[in-house]
């Protein structure tokens, strides 16, 4: 008895796990499912887990990967609207969100679908570049720059029709690389060397320049520091000059004296070096030569 | 089958102990009827007490049934065991485990996250146990605005050859905002936080992180200019790619977190242009140069004609101190010999003048003196001296 009542629980679980094999599925986390059965029909499975089925080949599972893939297209040449050759190359993420349509178009060959979504990016990206002129993919100019516009603008055009014609949805897109073909990048370095000898000799002319400006606004204003000075100095003097005279009014009470005075300083100066005077005897104090004072007082001519 | 076995085994060795000794035993053993092994152990039972044949088989079949039971129970049990403990296992510090039963994740936001530990799971298929490097450090390296170099090249330092222009199949370079080009490169590092979108939302997430570089690389060249890149705003340049990697990655949910601290960003003018660039730099050099020394010179005239201003003021101030003092001196003398000449103003002059005279002849002087008498002609000669001299023998003052 208890044999078989392990033969039973034996038989039972085996009979579970065959019937588990046979009657259910398991999608994965990263997987998307589809169910198609003999009649034709398909149904999709999205959540991940354990489901169940009528066992082959009445139905059969399809699993695909559900992860964001990369892409990446060919770096080719297309023209701007200004007629300017561009060499882009750009990538994407996708996945597949509508396995029966991946299905009937490349029968889950990854190979297969990549060739398909490069025709796609391919002319999406000709006729996108084709809209806009060179300025909108490169400038210094924020509002002229087109570059996340025109990133968005090729997603939308290949998003739809990816999503209808192969069952996957573009999740997004970018501008990988952005170049130009070799003989136009010759050109460009002959550009930029011009462009640099031409700041070369721009900056040399400015240093001198400015050299001559700094010059000139120093002499001016040693000038003007200069010239201040000498003012002030006038004013000084003038000052003193003013002062002096109000001392000198004293001397308006008698000028005579005053005259008196001065030329008697100005005689005095002239006398002090290598003079020669020839002076007759009258003139004191030579007068008293001739003799004793005759008079008390001599007379002395004006 | 377990009985005979064991008869088999008592024999065994009690054959081993004789067998060197007695070749004949062993000679008959394979002789033996088929059937004999049977027929001994009935014989052993049946010895002590004799029973009939049937009922010592059916009982013997029974003991042998019962005891092979409990080793397959043991058996099972052991493997059920096994079966158990292949469950375990252990999470590294660096990783985080998700359980995924039946495909799907067990848990809910952070909680399907198993940290560093024993972690029990089904065994497969029911359970799937997934790690995923959460702490670690990721970098990932951006080429493709660089021109071709190989790692050996980079360690040396040595550059490789250069043609006049560059071959899209193999130099990368970016076009920056006027038009021009540059070369660009960067390491990104990132650290992942949402492990579980890194691992089951995409097939290299990694990949698209170097991708987001890239884009960004050029995105931001786009509206750089080839100087400002290169060489002025190289640092806002860098931040810019930073900024832009970063914002894409959380756009498109890579669950990675950028160390910004730690990434880098290089950028370089072409090769064929360099020595255009490097001339530039130089006449920037002397451009600065030149102002530099014209600043030094001005600031040098400013300061001196500081000093002669001062100067100039200075000596102006002296002059008029003593011009003042003079006129005061002057007008203190005179305020005070004025009461004297008002006394007898000729005896006054008269003293002045002797003693203005008498301070004059104390000079070197060549004196003559001329008789006034009107009764004596004289003739004066005066030879006057050719050479020019301070004018002299000036009489002009001299009252007559």
């Amino acid at each position: 008895m208890k044999g078989n009542r392990l033969a039973v629980t034996i038989g039972g679980i085996l009979l579970l796990i065959f019937g588990a094999v046979l009657f259910c599925f398991q999608v994965r986390q990263s997987e998307v499912a589809f169910v198609s059965s003999l009649t034709g029909t398909s149904t999709q499975v999205q959540a991940p887990g354990l489901h169940a089925r009528l066992p082959w080949p009445i139905q059969r599972v399809h699993k695909f990967d559900a992860r964001v893939q990369t892409f990446e297209g060919k770096f080719e040449e297309a023209l701007t609207s200004d007629g300017k050759p561009l060499m882009v190359q750009v990538y994407l993420g996708w996945k597949i969100t509508s396995p029966q349509t991946f299905y009937n178009s490349f029968g889950g060959s990854t190979n297969d679908a990549t060739r398909n979504l490069e025709g796609l990016i391919g002319s999406a990206k000709n006729a996108v570049v084709g809209k806009h002129p060179f300025g909108h993919f490169v400038s210094t100019e924020p509002a002229e720059l087109k570059f996340v516009e025109v990133e968005q603008e090729m997603l939308d055009v290949i998003k739809s029709e990816a999503q209808r014609r192969f069952g996957i949805s573009i999740e997004f897109l970018g501008i990988k690389r952005l170049g130009l073909p070799e003989s136009i990048v010759q050109k460009v370095f002959e550009r930029m060397k011009a462009e640099r000898e031409r700041l070369v000799q721009k900056y040399q002319g400015e240093g001198q320049a400015r050299a001559l400006e700094i010059g000139a606004k120093a002499n001016r204003e040693r000038d003007e520091i200069l010239a201040k000075a000498e003012g002030e100095a006038t004013r000084i003097r003038g000052q003193a000059e003013a002062e002096a005279a109000s001392a000198y009014r004293i001397l308006e009470q008698n000028p005579e004296l005053h005259n008196y005075f001065k030329r008697l300083d100005a005689l005095e100066i002239i006398l002090r070096d290598r003079s020669t005077l020839i002076l007759d005897t009258k003139t004191p104090p030579f007068d008293i030569l001739k003799g004793p004072p005759a008079s008390p007082a001599p007379k002395s001519n004006k | 089958m377990s009985q005979p076995h064991d008869h088999d085994h008592d024999h065994g060795p009690g054959g081993h102990t004789h067998g060197p000794g007695e070749a004949h035993d062993h000679d008959h053993g394979p002789a033996r009827p088929p059937t004999s092994d049977v027929a001994v152990a009935a014989a052993a039972e049946a010895a002590p007490a004799p029973v009939s044949i049937e009922d010592a088989g059916s009982r013997a079949l029974d003991e042998a049934l019962r005891s092979s039971f409990v080793l397959v129970k043991i058996l099972m049990v052991a493997l059920v065991a096994v079966f158990v403990c292949s469950g375990m296992f252990i999470v590294d510090q660096n990783e985080v485990a998700v359980v995924l039963r039946f495909g799907q994740p067990v848990g809910k936001g952070e909680d399907q996250l198993n940290g560093p530990g024993w972690h029990w799971a089904w065994p497969y298929p029911i359970d799937e146990v997934v790690r995923i490097p959460r702490h670690q450090v990721h970098a990932v390296r951006s080429t493709v605005g660089w021109y071709a170099v190989t790692p050996e090249q980079e360690k040396l330092g040595k550059e490789p050859d250069m043609t006049g222009s560059l071959n899209p199949a193999s130099d990368g370079y970016a076009l920056t905002g006027d038009a021009n080009i540059m070369h660009a490169r960067a390491t990104i590092r990132y650290r992942i936080s949402d492990p579980a979108a890194y691992v089951f939302n995409f097939t290299s997430a990694s990949n698209l992180v170097e991708n987001a570089v890239n884009e960004a690389l050029h995105a931001v060249a786009a509206r750089f200019t080839v100087d400002g890149a290169t060489r002025t705003n190289v640092a806002a340049y860098r931040a810019a790619v930073v900024r832009r990697t970063i914002e894409l990655v959380a756009r498109q949910n890579l669950g990675v977190d950028v160390d910004e601290a730690n990434s880098t960003v290089e950028t370089k003018v072409p090769r064929q242009v360099g020595d255009a660039f490097k001339e530039v730099s130089n006449a920037e050099l002397d451009r600065s140069k030149q102002i530099n020394d014209a600043q030094g010179k001005a600031s040098e005239m400013v300061s001196k004609a500081k000093g002669e201003a001062s100067e100039i003021e200075s000596k102006a101030r002296g002059v008029a101190s003593k011009l003042v003092a003079a006129a005061r001196a002057d007008a203190d003398s005179f305020t005070q010999q004025l009461p004297l000449y008002q006394a007898n103003p000729k005896l006054f002059r008269e003293r002045r003048f002797t003693e203005m005279m008498s301070r004059a002849l104390t000079n070197k002087l060549d004196l003559f003196l001329l008789s006034d008498d009107p009764d004596k002609k004289r003739e004066l000669r005066l030879l006057l001296n050719s050479e020019p001299q301070k004018p002299s023998a000036g009489v002009p003052g001299q009252p007559q």
